[in-house]
């Protein structure tokens, strides 16, 4: 960021005012609150994508059993047929 | 941006490290009450936390936050403004500014209280630009976009804030001089 006041004095002076902090304590409580929200967030995601995962996994595995039954059903129907 | 997204704590952290000092001495200077400045302060973080999963790769944390704190300032002013005509208290469209700020009471030396009592009596449209801009060291065009406003209406607004600081100082000057003056 290019500082335009370099060039006015006025504005200088008011760039070179002190700048402030809030109180030590409402810094900690802030700082905590926010950490909390995102942990709690964070937390939330991690166990929507263990459900996500086990929802996948359980899809899969069903898709599989129907496959592997189809695929003996029909083995089964061409022994009898060659029979 | 993306540990900020993800929700790292540590990300959080840098971005807590470098603007909050920054976004406090703006949100204080405008609303001229260390309360307050605090309450909507925090307001501005935890809108960054709650929306930060949402925020776009290439966004720009400084603006995005500068907008916020105005926005609540703003918004802080309007429900006051709401509460005050309720009371039936005569107000303009911005809330008187009381005695003192916190940095005049503690502003170290004469010309830096002078300047302090300055810049908090200018009316709050200029203030914000002359903030964002002289200490913040934000161009024009992005104290334009966080205020809302074009780039012609933030120089606009920034050569009267500068116009009146000037002959604020000046006025104040020339008064206090008075004294000495006569005696001589």
């Amino acid at each position: 960021m290019t500082r335009i006041t370099s060039r006015d004095p006025v504005l200088d002076r008011v760039a070179a005012l002190p700048s402030v902090s809030p109180a030590d304590p409402t810094r900690a409580r802030v700082r905590a609150r926010c950490h909390d929200i995102l942990i709690a967030r964070h937390e939330r995601q991690t166990h929507r994508s263990g459900l996500a995962g086990m929802l996948v996994d359980g899809v899969l595995g069903f898709m599989s059993f129907l496959y592997l039954a189809g695929a003996m059903v029909q083995a089964v129907r061409l022994i009898a047929a060659i029979r | 941006m993306a540990r900020l997204r993800a929700g790292e704590t540590a990300a959080f952290d840098a971005v807590y490290e470098e603007f909050n000092t920054r976004l406090f001495t703006f949100l204080a200077r405008l609303i001229r009450n260390r309360e307050r400045a605090e309450d909507l302060l925090e307001e501005t973080w935890l809108r960054l936390v709650t929306h930060a999963e949402g925020l776009r790769s290439d966004t720009r944390l400084g603006p995005w936050l500068f907008t916020v704190a105005r926005n609540l300032y703003v918004s802080h002013c309007r429900s006051r403004m709401l509460e005050e005509s309720y009371l039936g208290d005569g107000i303009g469209l911005w809330p008187p500014a009381p005695a003192a700020s916190p940095f005049e009471q503690t502003a170290a030396s004469l010309l830096e209280a002078r300047i302090e009592g300055a810049v908090a009596g200018l009316p709050p449209i200029y203030r914000e630009v002359l903030l964002l801009v002289a200490v913040e060291g934000l161009e024009p065009s992005e104290a334009a976009e966080i205020c809302g406003i074009s780039a012609a209406t933030a120089r606009q607004r920034l050569k009267r804030a500068r116009d009146l600081l000037a002959r604020s100082i000046d006025h104040e000057r020339t008064t206090q001089a008075l004294p000495s003056e006569v005696k001589i």
